[in-house]
């Protein structure tokens, strides 16, 4: 079992260096002068050609590009992403602020959508074929289709501006959370039913669940108690998976109700070009999303012992 | 695609499964389609501002209302329908020549050459596409102003990853298999296998992954439109329309609410096509 893990967690080495390329390029190609950039917009002064040097040698920016990867890289690796192009402050400083808000809305989200997807899953494949899971089908059809900013816009209009009953943007109160939630829900939600459905259908095809009809058992039973329990392996694999949509998943919903969260935060620094903290949220993102990967191969391999295979 | 679907199933010999999913995706991505290629002969000037008819409700003359600058809001639809379809098709095209090429180079060789585009394949699909879209439109925004080229170069760079993977795995697939082994026993060319066996084996789930796949970069493009970061106005883009609409929703939320129907319409058009597409082919490896 440590060696599968060592050898898993080794693996992904090589995938996180790539990112750490690609996200360094996006400063690196930054064109012009970045060093005269930062003066301009941390201090709103013309910069003067000492200041520009100053704040070139504070940086590395006279450093070949493998030399500031590597000097980058290897802060990075510690958390330190530099210090933020247009705040007087850490790019650190600058997502740590802004996560807890983020993670409000993600993990609102992320209840209320496992609760809902794994009762519309069962439905659905408890009734195959059958109107309801037609309706269930389309549904997951239409909430990877129909876009969030729109949604989001639609339920401003019933429910801020038709019944006045909710704020329209605004943060971190209940009553401020409740549309975000839903409009990021209802996409959130659409494919793990369509997940939760395809892996029931899948256990309910199996050789023990022909035995255990042709022995009399109650459906119910077989359904709960066999066929879902085996189920729920993938099932919380794939939900624990969608831990890495924390960072970025957002990006859509939170600008709509101008959630001050995350995704909020990379579309600013976009505008005010703060590539520092684009960069770090890149990288960011990218890494959550291979470590996650990580510790559900590894749960896998936990919960379900015919998997740790190579040990 | 149904018609080239029949044609290999007819080839085959076997008989086409009916499948409601396909037509009715078909008839909604044929709609969108046949609105894009006939604008001009559909709509009115979409350039053509009117401030006497700002913000208008939809009547008999402007289906959708007008805009804030007065301009018809349903010929800008209409013409957004074209610029998304334009830009989807092309940015999933250089996305299947780029990603099938390097997935088939990689499976077809083997060795290094697979380890190394292998690595470079996960590297692509462990980063969050969206982010790296948005932050690439912003550098490429600051390095060559802005131009629809930056919504193609960025979506292309992280959306070519699909096809590389895919290819890549019915090449290696296909590499194992007796017919092959058996057409090089008799002295077939690699060409030969290429034309005669790979490509068309591998066509149909490709096929079906660009179907899904250019609903999902129409989703993209007006992602990218409605964070202002897309194509840029004067050019009608769905997401564009809907960014510009957000500010009048309390007085004028037709501008809102056609756009981004026409968005979920055609998004959900491909999708059912593709999930349709999808099915097909799984019944037809099931007959098999």
């Amino acid at each position: 079992m440590l060696r599968y893990i060592a050898r898993r967690a080794l693996q992904i080495i090589p995938t996180i260096l790539g990112i750490s390329i690609i996200s360094f390029s996006l400063l690196y190609i930054f064109p012009g002068d970045p060093a005269e950039f930062i003066v301009e917009a941390r201090y709103g002064v013309e910069p003067t050609q000492e200041m520009v040097e100053k704040i070139r040698i504070e940086m590395g920016l006279d450093k070949p590009f493998v030399v500031q990867y590597f000097n980058w890289l290897s802060k990075a690796v510690r958390g330190d992403f530099g210090i933020s192009w247009t705040e007087d402050k850490t790019v650190m400083e600058v997502i740590l602020e802004r996560l807890p808000i983020s993670a409000e809305l993600f993990f609102a989200t992320f209840a209320i959508s496992i609760a809902f997807a794994l009762i519309l899953g069962i439905i659905s494949a408890v009734h195959k074929d059958k109107a309801v899971d037609h309706i269930c089908r389309i549904y997951s059809l239409l909430g990877i289709s129909i876009p969030s900013f729109w949604l989001g816009l639609i339920l401003i209009w019933i429910f801020s501006v038709q019944l006045h009953l909710l704020p329209a943007f605004g943060c971190c109160e209940l009553k401020h959370l409740i549309l975000p939630v839903l409009t990021w829900s209802f996409s959130f939600m659409a494919i793990k039913t369509r997940f939760v459905r395809a892996s029931l259908l899948e256990e309910l095809s199996q050789g023990y669940v022909i035995t255990a009809r042709a022995k009399g058992l109650p459906e119910k039973l077989i359904i709960f108690r066999y066929a879902l329990r085996n189920a729920l392996i993938p099932i919380i694999t794939y939900f624990s998976l969608s831990i890495s949509h924390l960072i970025v998943g957002s990006i859509m919903v939170e600008v709509v109700f101008s959630w001050p969260g995350l995704g909020s935060l990379l579309v600013e620094s976009v505008f005010k070009r703060d590539f520092p903290v684009v960069q770090a949220l890149v990288f960011l993102s990218g890494v959550l999303l291979i470590t996650m990967n990580l510790v559900v191969d590894l749960l896998y391999a936990v919960i379900d012992p015919r998997i740790r295979y190579g040990d | 695609m149904i018609e080239m679907f029949k044609v290999i199933e007819i080839f085959r010999g076997i008989e086409i499964p009916k499948n409601n999913l396909c037509h009715i995706g078909l008839s909604v991505v044929l709609f969108i389609i046949l609105l894009g290629s006939f604008a001009p002969l559909i709509a009115k000037d979409p350039y053509e501002t009117n401030m006497a008819k700002r913000l208008e409700p939809p009547s008999s003359e402007h289906f959708f209302g007008a805009d804030q600058l007065g301009r018809d809001l349903f010929s800008r639809v209409i013409y957004g329908a074209r610029t998304s379809l334009i830009v989807a098709i092309t940015i999933s095209a250089f996305s299947m020549g780029i990603g099938c090429l390097i997935g088939a180079v990689s499976g077809y060789f083997g060795g290094i050459i697979d380890d190394v585009i292998g690595r470079i394949i996960d590297v692509f699909l462990s980063i969050p596409e969206i982010v790296v879209n948005i932050a690439l439109v912003g550098v490429f925004c600051t390095i060559y102003g802005s131009s629809t080229w930056n919504v193609i170069l960025a979506v292309v760079f992280t959306n070519w990853v699909s096809y590389a993977r895919i290819t890549r795995g019915i090449v290696l697939s296909l590499k194992e298999r007796e017919f092959i082994f058996c057409s090089k026993a008799i002295g077939a060319k690699s060409s030969w296998i290429l034309f005669k066996h790979i490509i068309p084996n591998a066509l149909g789930p490709i096929v079906v992954l660009a179907t899904l796949n250019v609903g999902n970069v129409i989703l993209t493009i007006a992602s990218l439109g409605f964070l202002g970061l897309g194509i840029q106005p004067p050019t009608p883009e769905w997401g564009q329309l809907l960014n510009s609409g957000k500010n009048y929703i309390a007085t004028a939320p037709w501008i809102t609410f056609f756009p981004g129907l026409f968005i979920a319409l055609s998004v959900f058009g491909f999708n059912l096509l593709g999930e349709g597409l999808r099915d097909i082919l799984e019944r037809r490896r099931i007959y098999e």
